[in-house]
């Protein structure tokens, strides 16, 4: 394995290919920084290309722009409180107060240099995992699948803020819009009010984008402010990268969740950076996350970025995409004349091999530019909230219409966006809403698989049973730690 | 200042100029004649889906092979699981031959079944060229054992992963009903890729694939002994018939499994139904049309083209990686085809629509 | 509006929402309701619960300090009702020519930028977005008069 390791780092290494690695670097970061576009968009846009092509050009291709989206996405989620891909939302939760304090440029350094480490684990995950992928896969069935939902719903009780009932309703709002549209166990229609367009049930970064991004269009205006106050912008990119080697074991942790959760087929990574976020405030001692504590960056931006390493494994050797930006790369394979299944670690194992140094390289590369990057790009939240705006609300209005090119896309944003925006003036917390809307579907699914398939048996598997242990611990420890914390507030300490 | 002020009104004008761009080539694109520049394949599915690499596979070949090469592109409308580009197709786009549809059996078993939100009927489209697909059924190597000897002696149910009965389960289901088998369907996975994984954890013990997933993920299953396939859905003729899948040749269809185990050809409506059902998604998986109102001479001209292809030899060698091997249906073989499979008869629907909601709780005609 | 008193009427928004949520998940068929159903009663009961629980601390123990804390309605309004706007416009006149016009306003009357100079941001956001939807294939939102 390591001679076809090598003969395939020569192949990724080819100065052709090497351009075309570089061309989809530069797509990557530009998707990522435009809020709304993703990796679905991406993916579509260089689907028509890569017909016919060689194989590894456009692996090069289209993994290069895949591995640097969730780096370039980082910029909008710290400087504007815009999440740039639904994947950076809880970088968000302390990148943004970071930014608002003036220390935008060391928040990046730090979440540019997590997302080269956390890309670079994800793809030797890839590369280490490929002998062993296939008991780990058939080790989750439907009851696991279900319990491991609940654990991603339990991260909700975490990032609840001051108020349980607060939380807990928003994250039941959440589970209610994510139940719009088809139901899983028998095509009927629910809350669809006869429009074709909720069939398809709402989109993820169209409710990303009006729960986070409309909220602070208004208020940027109402309060006439910038993002920041801070007269001088302190602190350098080189501190951010600092910070974050000293918090090597945190940023190693967390790619570890990101590589296991986008392993797990059938959760589709659209939380790994909750999750992440999740464990970290649970396990970093003395720490202020959410109000803008570095490591907060650190934690979700190494988690999303492995992510994809751990998301190629059931793609590209069972097939089963688990985001819409896998599922396009699985066609655009098949354009390719390649077929994802068992022959990926078998004939065709050169090609895997090829996208594990594809990863490695564009993630370094990646967050080499971004870094570079910084300096410019951080000057934005220095300018006026009525400067940027309009300008912004034109991007918004266009990246939200790409999700599913229909007008409801753009009713469903103010809609939601509105909810958000009330939910944001009174206090409440908007990452429940989130999580529950993206799980609410494998929630559903699952539970209604092990129900119909084994009755109240799998209750019993021992995984199952780990599974709820861990999700007690961690509900059961936030209200501990949350009533500690609540204690040392009204002595007075703040 | 006066230089300033020119330089900003140029850049100005370009921009508008820029902007104007998209709306003029928007609007001439309709006025002009039957001989269009540019052809768009309307593909009710986002990219990346089966159907739209079907339809992103042809563009090039449309172009070489068509009168004029024209340009041809590809418009992804999602939505509605097929039905909200379907209807857009039919309702809203220019019947001058210059747009295409590729549809698909998610679209044409909606459309077989009267399903409410289909606003798109099949007979006023002209079908340029079509594309079967096939499925096998597959079980574990003790319980294909025991189904080749007595498919009736299963006491305890065999599991089956679906992920929705109207959708292309609807065949397989069909055909465990023709053969009278005893089986739980457990409906509602996300993909066939999840509900093979399931094949492979124990959760489900019977299963089927597409051709193309069958080569690549259950064939090595096969060989290394964790799963025995039990017949292919097969394909049907063009006298009605069902025949063997070309591509597995060496499976018995279901008619030739009910022969063996009943000592008779199956009969009746199940039977009638099923082959109607396989005719439309999978004898005719794929097909490309054109409105019928189009001009004559714009019709004649993609049906020209689409003889073009099925001989260009760089066509053959792709078709089969993409097409996974079939032969593509063109002319009239295309057309008689398509009246057979879309003629349904009332009984036959009304079977359908009875079972689905007797068995699954679906009432189709309210979807 | 005070904050306090604007949380109770948003938590009752919430009830009704989970509330019409039930009553419409009764008439699904069996397999689609047990999912939203569960929710609601859940979202229903619970907000209910949270409800009466700020209402009775609402009548207690609100201090004058906190009935002071205002929350803005008519500011956030006047945004709210610049975005509604521009979709309206796209909605009529299509996106090119809304978006400019909305930018070209905005900038003048919100932002209170020189014409020049908001004449000059408005073009430099048209090519680059039209550069954009050449470049990397992005569409917009369709209009009432096909532009």
């Amino acid at each position: 394995m390591i001679e076809s390791a090598i003969e395939a780092l020569t192949i990724v290494l080819d100065p052709s290919r090497l351009i075309y690695m570089f061309l989809g670097i530069g797509i990557g970061i530009i998707v990522g920084l435009l809020p709304g576009l993703s990796g679905t968009v991406g993916m579509a846009l260089l689907l028509p290309f890569v017909f016919g092509m060689d194989p590894y050009v456009g692996i090069a291709l289209l993994i290069g722009m895949v591995a640097v989206i969730q780096t370039g996405d980082t910029f909008p989620s710290v400087l504007l409180g815009i999440p740039g891909t639904s994947g950076s939302q809880a970088t968000i939760m302390d990148g943004y107060p970071l930014a608002q304090q003036g220390k935008a440029a060391k928040a990046m350094g730090a979440a540019f240099f997590s997302s080269l480490v956390g890309g670079v684990i994800g793809g030797i995950a890839l590369f280490l995992t490929i002998p062993f992928a296939e008991p780990l896969i058939t080790a989750f069935s439907s009851p696991e699948l279900f319990m491991l939902t609940m654990l991603g719903l339990s991260m909700t009780g975490l990032l609840a803020g001051k108020s349980v009932f607060k939380g807990i309703l928003a994250g039941l709002v959440g589970l209610l819009l994510g139940a719009i549209g088809s139901a899983p166990a028998v095509p009927e229609y629910r809350y669809t009010f006869d429009s074709l367009y909720l069939t398809q049930g709402l989109s993820l970064p169209v409710v990303a984008m009006a729960i986070f991004a409309f909220p602070i269009i208004i208020t940027m205006l109402t309060d006439k402010k910038k993002v920041t106050e801070a007269a001088k912008l302190e602190g350098g990119a080189l501190q951010g990268v600092m910070t974050s080697l000293k918090n090597k074991f945190l940023m190693a942790r967390s790619a570890v969740v990101g590589v296991i959760i986008g392993f797990i087929p059938g959760l589709g990574g659209s939380v790994v950076d909750w999750i992440a976020y999740g464990f970290g405030k649970k396990t970093v001692k003395n720490n202020t996350f959410g109000e803008g504590d570095i490591r907060g960056v650190i934690a979700p931006e190494s988690a999303n970025n492995a992510k994809e390493g751990g998301s190629m494994i059931p793609t590209l050797l069972f097939g089963i995409p688990g985001s819409g930006t896998t599922a396009i790369l699985l066609g655009g394979l098949t354009l390719m004349g390649l077929e994802a299944g068992p022959s990926m670690i078998t004939t065709n194992l050169d090609v895997t091999l090829s996208i594990v140094w594809t990863l490695v390289f564009a993630n370094i590369f990646g967050a080499i530019l971004c870094l570079m990057l910084i300096r410019p790009i951080s000057k934005l939240s220095t300018i006026s909230g009525e400067l940027i705006v309009p300008f912004l609300l034109v991007l918004l209005v266009i990246g939200a219409y790409q999700s599913s090119l229909s007008w409801g896309d753009l009713v469903v944003f103010v809609l939601i966006g509105l909810f958000g925006y009330v939910m944001t003036i009174l206090d409440w917390p908007r990452p429940p809403l989130l999580i529950g809307f993206v799980l609410a579907m494998s929630a559903e699914r699952y539970y209604w698989i092990s129900i119909e398939r084994y009755g109240w048996e799998w209750i019993t598997n021992p995984l199952v049973i780990v599974l709820a242990v861990v999700i007690l611990v961690l509900l059961t420890g936030g209200a501990i730690m949350k009533r500690f914390s609540q204690k040392v507030e009204s002595g007075g300490e703040s | 200042m006066k230089k300033l002020f020119l330089m900003i009104s140029i850049i100005f004008l370009c921009g508008a100029l820029m902007a104007l761009n998209p709306l003029t080539t928007n609007g001439s694109g309709e006025e002009e004649p039957a001989g269009h520049n540019l052809l768009t394949f309307v593909v009710p599915f986002e990219a990346g889906g089966g159907t739209d690499i079907f339809g992103r596979f042809f563009t090039p070949y449309f172009s070489d092979q068509l009168e004029g090469n024209p340009l041809v592109q590809v418009e992804n409308i999602p939505g509605g699981a097929s039905i909200t580009g379907t209807n857009e197709y039919a309702q809203a786009k220019p019947k001058d031959g210059s747009h295409l549809l590729t549809s698909s059996a998610s679209s044409h078993i909606p459309y077989m079944l009267d399903q409410s939100s289909v606003d798109y009927d099949f007979k006023g489209m002209k079908p340029i060229i079509g594309s079967p697909m096939g499925g096998v059924v597959y079980s574990t190597p003790e319980k294909a054992e025991q189904f080749k000897e007595d498919l009736t002696s299963f006491e305890e149910p065999l599991y089956y992963a679906g992920i929705s009965p109207s959708g292309l389960d609807l065949v397989t289901l069909l055909s465990y009903e023709v053969l009278d088998l005893n089986f739980h369907g457990v409906l509602g996975y996300g993909g066939r890729g999840p509900s093979r994984v399931a094949f492979e954890q124990g959760e489900s013990n019977l299963d089927y694939q597409t051709t193309s997933a069958y080569n690549n993920n259950v064939k090595p299953l096969v060989e290394n002994g964790t799963a025995e396939p039990l017949y292919s859905l097969g394909q049907i003729d063009e006298n009605g018939n069902l025949v063997r899948d070309p591509q597995f040749p060496e499976l018995p269809t279901v008619e030739e499994v009910y022969i063996d185990q009943y000592g008779e050809a199956p009969t009746g409506e199940v039977w009638e139904a099923y082959k109607q059902m396989v005719n439309a998604a999978y004898t005719l998986n794929k097909v490309i049309w054109v409105h019928e109102d189009a001009p004559v001479e714009s019709i004649a001209r993609l049906q020209d083209g689409a003889e073009g292809i099925k001989q260009d030899a760089d066509f053959i060698e792709n078709a089969e990686v993409v097409l996974e091997g079939y032969e593509v249906l063109t002319g009239d073989a295309l057309q008689k085809q398509i009246d057979e499979a879309f003629n349904v008869s009332d009984s036959s629907k009304n079977l359908i629509q009875a079972y689905l909601l007797e068995k699954y709780d679906l009432d189709i005609t309210e979807l | 509006m005070n904050k306090a008193l604007a949380n109770i009427i948003f938590t009752g928004f919430m009830f009704l929402l989970f509330t019409f949520a039930w009553i419409e998940a009764l008439n699904f068929t069996r397999l689609a309701q047990f999912f939203p159903l569960y929710i609601s009663l859940a979202g229903s009961t619970l907000s209910l619960v949270y409800l009466l629980k700020t209402l009775v601390d609402y009548k207690k123990e609100t201090t004058a300090e906190e009935r002071a804390e205002h929350i803005l309605i008519l500011k956030p309004l006047r945004y709210i009702g610049w975005v509604i706007g521009y979709l309206i416009l796209i909605y009529v006149f299509g996106f090119i020519i809304s978006t400019a016009v909305f930018l070209f306003v905005f900038l003048i009357y919100e932002s209170r930028m020189k014409v020049m100079q908001s004449l000059l941001s408005m073009a430099i956001t048209l090519v680059v977005v039209t550069y954009l939807s050449a470049a990397i294939n992005i569409e917009w939102p369709a209009s009432l008069l096909g532009l």
